[in-house]
């Protein structure tokens, strides 16, 4: 998902809670999932206190150890188990801090999400023995180490309609397949330590996520989707329409089409200010301006909020194969993005014979070393991911930076000069003097640049054979 | 399964579960917005201070010149970094 500018969402938040507060709401209501800092109860079991639950004496509220505030949880081989007493949101994405505060001891914490029928749907293994982090239902999947004395946010997410819980470890998240037996809405996160060593617990937090099948639905006519086009980015107009769903429960406030420049970090969008809930639509149409030199993807993002808790909601929504630009030159660098194809095996219907059984034989080698589509187009995806991280982000935009530079000279621009407060252009008419050098016709500017060329040249290839020097 | 599928697999895990995780999008003090930023406002100077000299300069040559020396000494330093460490770690010294 394209991270979006914080002003922007911020915005539309704040204009969507105003709308909220002033009695826009009533609506669909979006269930608010709880969240807990441990603030609030009395030193000692919490068992009792804030609708949280135990089968034993239950977990502790103490104040050594805490994330934030004063206090925090802490389990030794005892249980904290807080069942909803509001409906939850139909997906909703659950994080907590967890810290080992010895520096020998190994407890073993199990971390539950459990649905109204008591089946547990996620279960994450905390096991400071092996310094390891799993997840351990539904899949046996390693999340990251279980340092001691270091804090670690773990989380849960789910989404009943797409039968996936999501596991996150320190913010980065993984979707599994959910158990068989998903049938019924979360109710109760479960806190285990069953080694008699503490952990602690806290800053229990709690966002509602959109769920599938529930996505606003957006249908742009201007650009299309699955098409491309090549416009003009000064005088562009964009438009479309979007509708929320009767199930979807948020309050949507803000719609931006973004212009993302390919090969390179430029960014344009467009915002249109919006109202709408579930059952509404709108139509955008405006006109907006870009750079003309580059090429563009197209995407657009939705921004809402739940209107009890005032989380934020964003959906993006990307168009396929519609890239925008204005001049044809650009079009290689457009082309260079298209989607690695792998090529179809030869039909050998129309052959006989020996020709047939060399043709499949072709086939079957082709078979065993061509990789299919769909692991081309995963590998291209990692490796999309590999190119925003460090070093591969900074030095394509450097690479951008040479390429634009190029782009950008103007060789036959007007060189402007200031003297004593009177202004004007030089005037490069000498340079256009035609004279005759080694038996051809040829402008002195031309024959300076060459011969500058000639001296950049001589120098580059004393450098390269200093680098071979060096190398070898 | 093909064979290349295997490797594309192999590929895809260790960029996923090894590189990934561990790679910053961002560097600390200089973020890649801030770098971004300083190479925009050092392009719009370069070619407001040599656009117009293009018939007398050849800028496209030098910039792509400067290129490759850029990489290929930085692949050398690299490769000597990866050298020095194999030796320390060898025990043979630097």
């Amino acid at each position: 998902m394209k991270p979006l500018k914080c002003p922007k969402i911020v915005f539309f938040a704040c204009f969507g809670l105003l709308l909220g507060l002033s009695g826009f709401a009533g609506r669909v209501q979006a269930a608010t999932p709880f969240q807990d800092d441990f603030e609030a109860y009395s030193v000692g079991t919490i068992k009792g206190q804030g609708n949280w639950f135990s089968e034993y004496s239950g977990c502790e509220i103490q104040t050594t150890y805490k994330k934030t505030g004063a206090q925090a949880l802490s389990c030794t081989g005892n249980t904290a188990y807080r069942i909803g007493t509001e409906a939850l949101a139909t997906g909703t994405a659950w994080e907590f801090w967890v810290y080992n505060p010895s520096s020998s001891n190994n407890p073993d914490g199990r971390f539950k999400l459990i649905d109204g029928n008591g089946t547990t749907i996620g279960l994450i293994s905390f096991l400071s023995a092996a310094n390891k982090v799993y997840a351990t239902i539904g899949v046996n999947q390693e999340l990251g180490a279980a340092p001691k004395q270091t804090w670690v946010k773990l989380g849960f997410r789910w989404d009943r309609a797409a039968q996936t819980v999501g596991y996150g470890y320190n913010g980065v998240w993984q979707d599994f397949a959910a158990p068989s037996g998903f049938d019924q809405d979360v109710s109760e996160i479960y806190f285990l330590e069953q080694n008699n060593k503490a952990i602690i617990i806290d800053d229990i937090t709690g966002d509602p996520i959109v769920v599938s099948g529930y996505d606003p639905i957006i249908t742009p006519t201007d650009p299309p989707d699955g098409e491309t086009t090549v416009v003009d980015l000064d005088d562009f107009t964009v438009s479309g329409n979007i509708q929320i769903p009767t199930e979807n429960p948020f309050f949507w406030t803000g719609l931006i089409v973004n212009f993302d420049q390919l090969n390179g970090t430029r960014h344009y969008e467009k915002d249109f200010t919006i109202d709408l809930a579930a059952g509404d639509s709108y139509d955008w149409n405006a006109t907006t301006t870009a750079d003309n030199l580059y090429a563009y993807k197209v995407s657009y993002t939705a921004v809402g909020y739940a209107p009890q808790s005032g989380f934020v909601i964003t959906y993006d929504h990307y168009l396929t194969g519609t890239y925008i630009t204005e001049t044809a030159s650009v079009l290689p660098t457009w082309e260079e993005q298209e989607n690695w194809t792998i090529p179809a095996e030869e039909d050998c219907d129309g052959y006989s014979g020996i020709d047939k059984i060399i043709c499949q034989i072709k086939n079957l080698l082709t078979g065993l070393v061509v990789p299919s589509q769909s692991k081309v187009d995963s590998l291209k995806n990692t490796l999309t991911a590999f190119n925003t991280k460090f070093p591969m982000n900074y030095i394509s935009a450097l690479q951008g930076f040479f390429e634009d530079v190029q782009d950008g000279l103007d060789e036959e621009a007007a060189i402007s000069f200031k003297v004593l407060g009177q202004s004007g252009t030089l005037d490069d008419s000498f340079w256009d003097t035609a004279i005759t050098f080694g038996g051809t016709a040829q402008t002195i500017g031309s024959l300076f640049k060459s011969l500058i060329t000639a001296v950049f040249v001589i120098a580059f290839l004393g450098w390269c054979l200093a680098f071979l020097g060096r190398v070898f | 399964m093909s064979i290349a599928d295997l490797l594309i697999d192999v590929i895809n895990f260790c960029v996923q579960h090894i590189l990934l995780p561990i790679l910053p999008s961002n560097i600390p003090f200089y973020s890649i917005d801030a770098f971004t930023d300083t190479l925009d406002s050092f392009q719009n100077n370069i070619i407001a201070a040599f656009s117009g000299y293009g018939f007398i300069f050849p800028m496209s040559l030098v910039l792509t010149m400067l290129l490759v020396v850029m990489f290929a000494e930085g692949a050398l330093f690299l490769f000597k970094i990866g050298k020095y460490l194999v030796n320390v770690s060898r025990g043979s010294g630097g």
